[in-house]
């Protein structure tokens, strides 16, 4: 199996505190919206580890990592991005479009920080 | 304070630097024309239980200390970054947040495969 993990975005680079990508609870799921850049793996993961912002969560949102299996419906994998050194792998786009989640597949909500700073450490 | 490096991580260097010298180097003409890496390179790096190489020796893994990783991306960077980007997506960034912070049935449906590379 192959993962990846979708952090980094257009507008926020790897800043986990400017994410733009959304999750909304909604029953016993989160839907997610937005899009990813430079997802190292994207095109050839199996499973992906997804941070998203909590935008209901006041001025400052929290944001959470959510894991998602490769076919999810609204989860799309956008053009293949060449990079300078990186022949051989795979980076690429990432779209969420209502990409639907249940609550079971995201570790615990609003410790997305820790689950970064650990995962980059 | 003492910077010598242990022997346990000495033999660990010299047997992956066998492994990129047999199995991974051969590939990098490949890997730069078809923009892939081949299979058994890939299942080279699998036999050598790299894909759990932070993973603990309980759980049937390699169990190295960040040295120990260090030691495991820089001597497969020296064939192609492509087998570090790959290994190191793997072990070091996906599946540790699952490890640290899921739950266990999430780390029993996603983190052991990742681990494994299968």
């Amino acid at each position: 199996m192959t993962g990846c993990y979708a952090l980094t975005e257009e507008g926020a680079g790897s800043d986990a505190a400017a994410l733009q990508t959304t999750a909304i609870r909604s029953d016993d799921s989160y839907v997610l919206n937005g899009a990813k850049g430079y997802i190292t793996n994207a095109p050839v993961a199996d499973l992906f580890t997804i941070f998203a912002a909590h935008p209901d969560d006041g001025a400052k949102p929290k944001i959470s990592a959510f894991v998602v299996h490769r076919g999810a419906p609204g989860l799309r994998i956008g053009k293949i991005i060449p990079m300078a050194g990186g022949r051989g792998a795979f980076h690429s786009e990432l779209f969420f479009e209502n990409l639907t989640i249940p609550v079971e597949n995201r570790p615990r909500q609003g410790r997305g920080w820790l689950c970064y700073r650990h995962s980059m450490s | 304070m003492d910077f010598s490096v242990p022997e346990s991580l000495r033999s660990l260097r010299k047997s992956l630097r066998q492994l990129v010298e047999t199995e991974l180097k051969r590939h990098d003409s490949a890997i730069e024309e078809s923009g892939q890496i081949p299979p058994q390179s890939l299942d080279a790096i699998r036999a050598f239980g790299l894909y759990g190489s932070n993973t603990p020796k309980r759980y049937g893994r390699l169990g190295l200390d960040m040295l120990g990783n260090c030691f495991a991306i820089e001597e497969m960077a020296r064939a192609h970054i492509a087998y570090f980007y790959t290994y190191s997506m793997n072990v070091h960034i996906a599946a540790k947040g699952i490890e640290l912070h899921g739950s266990e049935a999430q780390c029993q449906r996603g983190c052991r495969a990742l681990r494994a590379g299968i």
